[in-house]
């Protein structure tokens, strides 16, 4: 798959892989590897939210370290504001970083116990060391406002806060370097459902103001749905259906998007479960597979050639790809599946 | 017939700022066949009303009031509640790796209850166990029964843990946030697989959990919980019809809908903003004389400061504490 690079792209993946090497089981056998991205590509303009949906081990947070060099891939690359980023020198990966911030899942966590906020919101100004002291302590002081936090926090520490104020104060560290680009890895999982809300309202006022793109990693489709324009579902390590939010979540092709949106509890009484179940037996949620679509074992619609080869991801119909063609950021809906739903239906 | 009948269930411990009460006055009854699902944000006091009903709070809580299970649970000796816990009543607990014992095999975690309640020996109560984990579907085929928790997958692990509840066929299981550590597609088989438990076996089943979409599809009966008071309680269906509490509409309001296409919004970002309850909710040392919602609640009057408002009928078997509550 090769796109033209356009002014409008801030972060360009062509054909991503990483490998993890897993734990000799035997001295005398090589030891066995995993692949956590297997040729993941996809692109994101500025000012646009991406959703990263999948369950867990599919290689969603890989993905996260990976675009931002955290870890470097086998093969494929990561272009980011036109710069491939894993032959980049230290030095200059480290001025490119300011363009990038991340926000990670525990604010628990996430936020050093002995600093005060102020230290940790200016922690990426002065690892950069480009401004004085007087500008960090404005910009600081900036950053907790944007975030609705008041700028008198800044001498307190993270245990004063609650989950969703230290969720703030991660966002604040992440819009200091006044970045282009946000990864978020599930941002608010760790939050009570009534905070939730307050923090994704917070993550969209100031996409808004601040043009941000997100790269937004989530389990919760419902909030993936609510955040974001387009979408990319992650199956073992691939890219299984992707394109614009509302085209995937309201015609899932892939029968594995079919299924996760599918299990999601909605609070809806009327769909309680009733009278005899089908027996549910335990699947393996990423079974091995030799060759053929991971998701081969666990599909209904599964034929001979699936456990074949792995079917590479197409455009749904011609007429979009045309589109594709003539403007190359625009993402159309893609999927990864012999016979996609539609196909399954008409038949 | 109510087989748990909890009266004025007030849990208490001592803070530097005085006694406080973790859980107020709860009153609730569970029929016998029916599930029960219990709602809340983290620290309204799901969990310590579970402990309170099992014995398992820790030393310095004290319960008061009555958990009617046959006798009154609280004022049993340690010794006559071990014979209920784990034989009538048991439960499944929300972290599978840290609720299974790391070195023994699961076919023996399984069997040890039988062998505690039911005077089995241990070769019949492993050859029951492997049934009961046949059931729970993980068939001795593909899982040997010798296998340990590390080896099999979060959604395997959570099928051993109910395995071992259910081992004993109790009258109750409570299940305290069962899928929280799974995956959805994982969840939805857990989930599947317990309320097919307990229409099968004839189980009632208490739930806890945070999520409003897994009380709806899997309970008959619902309690929402805030800061260590029932708000609002009725048949499922009902308090989802109705919404009548402010905090039960506000947590309804502020999850994003799946169901509702948002294409004619997307182009306007600001009409997909969420609806939020302002404030977070309260440390159990903060909690004030009147209603704990109050400082968070748009309804709120002065009366909800000074007062706690009373359980109020709103129809049958529906009762909300709320002065203000919505028609």
């Amino acid at each position: 798959m090769k796109q033209e690079q356009n002014a409008n792209t801030l972060l360009q993946i062509r054909e991503l892989v990483r490998e993890y090497i897993l734990p000799r089981q035997h001295i005398f056998i090589p030891p066995k590897r995993f692949r956590a991205l297997d040729g993941v590509s996809f692109s994101l303009n500025y000012g646009e939210s991406f959703g990263i949906v999948g369950e867990s081990g599919c290689g969603k947070s890989t993905l996260a370290r990976t675009v931002l060099a955290l870890e470097s891939p086998q093969s494929g690359e990561v272009c980011f504001q036109g710069k491939v980023l894993h032959t980049m020198k230290t030095k200059d990966l480290r001025r490119m970083r300011r363009g990038m911030q991340m926000v990670f899942q525990d604010p628990y966590g996430s936020l050093d116990p002995r600093h005060t906020v102020s230290q940790i919101v200016s922690e990426p100004l002065t690892l950069l060391g480009e401004v004085t002291l007087k500008i960090q302590q404005q910009q600081v002081a900036e950053s907790l406002e944007n975030v609705g936090l008041s700028p008198a926090d800044a001498d307190k520490f993270p245990h004063e806060f609650s989950g969703g104020q230290r969720q703030r104060i991660a966002i604040a560290r992440a819009l200091i370097t006044r970045p282009s680009l946000i990864v978020a890895d599930e941002p608010v999982s760790a939050l009570d459902v009534s905070v939730q809300a307050q923090v994704l309202n917070l993550m969209m006022d100031l996409r808004e103001q601040h043009g941000l793109a997100y790269l937004f990693i989530s389990h919760d489709l419902s909030i993936v749905r609510h955040m974001t324009t387009n979408v990319a579902v992650m199956y073992a390590g691939r890219i299984v259906e992707t394109g614009p939010t509302e085209t995937v979540f309201n015609h899932a092709q892939h029968p594995y998007t079919s299924a996760l949106l599918e299990a999601v509890p909605r609070p809806d009484p009327s769909r309680k479960r009733t009278g005899r179940l089908k027996k549910t037996a335990a699947t393996q949620l990423f079974p091995e597979t030799e060759g053929g679509c991971a998701y081969a074992s666990r599909c209904p619609h599964v034929e001979g050639k699936c456990r074949e080869k792995s079917p590479s991801l197409l455009n749904l119909n011609n007429s979009s790809a045309l589109e594709s063609d003539n403007n190359p950021a625009e993402i159309v809906h893609k999927v990864a599946c012999y016979k996609p739903l539609d196909s399954v239906v008409t038949v | 017939m109510n087989l748990l009948t909890v009266n004025n269930l007030t849990v208490r411990t001592e803070h530097q700022s005085g006694p406080i009460n973790i859980l107020d006055n709860l009153n609730f009854k569970l029929e016998r066949g029916k599930s029960l699902g219990v709602v809340g944000e983290s620290g309204c006091g799901k969990s310590m009303t579970a402990f309170a009903i099992m014995g398992l709070l820790p030393d310095n809580m004290t319960a008061s009031g009555e958990v009617m299970f046959g006798n009154n649970l609280l004022n049993l000796p340690e010794k006559e509640l071990c014979k209920i816990r784990g034989n009538r009543i048991s439960m499944v607990f929300q972290e599978p790796m840290s609720a299974l014992n790391p070195v023994q095999p699961i076919g023996f975690q399984v069997a040890e209850s039988l062998i505690l309640h039911k005077n089995l020996s241990r070769h019949q109560a492993q050859r029951q166990a492997s049934k009961v984990l046949d059931r729970v579907g993980l068939p001795a085929k593909k899982i040997s029964r010798s296998l340990y928790p590390h080896q099999l997958s979060g959604g395997q692990r959570q099928r051993v843990v109910i395995a071992i509840a259910m081992v004993c066929e109790p009258e109750l299981i409570i299940a305290d946030e069962p899928t929280t550590a799974l995956d959805v597609t994982i969840q939805e088989q857990i989930l599947a697989l317990i309320s097919e438990l307990v229409i099968e076996e004839n189980m009632t089943l208490m739930l806890i959990t945070h999520d409003l979409g897994v009380v709806a599809e899997n309970t008959d009966q619902m309690l929402v919980m805030y800061a260590g008071r029932i708000v609002e309680k009725g048949p499922t269906n009902k308090v989802f019809e109705h919404l009548v509490h402010p905090y039960t509409r506000g947590l309804f309001a502020s999850i994003p809908d799946t169901e509702k296409s948002a294409n004619d919004l997307s182009r306007h970002p600001k009409n997909r903003r969420l609806s939020t309850i302002p404030g977070r909710v309260p440390e159990f040392w903060e909690r004030t004389k009147g209603c704990s919602f109050a400082d968070r609640c748009s309804r709120a009057q002065a009366k909800c400061f000074s007062e706690l408002p009373d359980e109020t009928r709103i129809s049958n078997g529906h009762s909300v504490a709320c002065f203000f509550p919505w028609k």
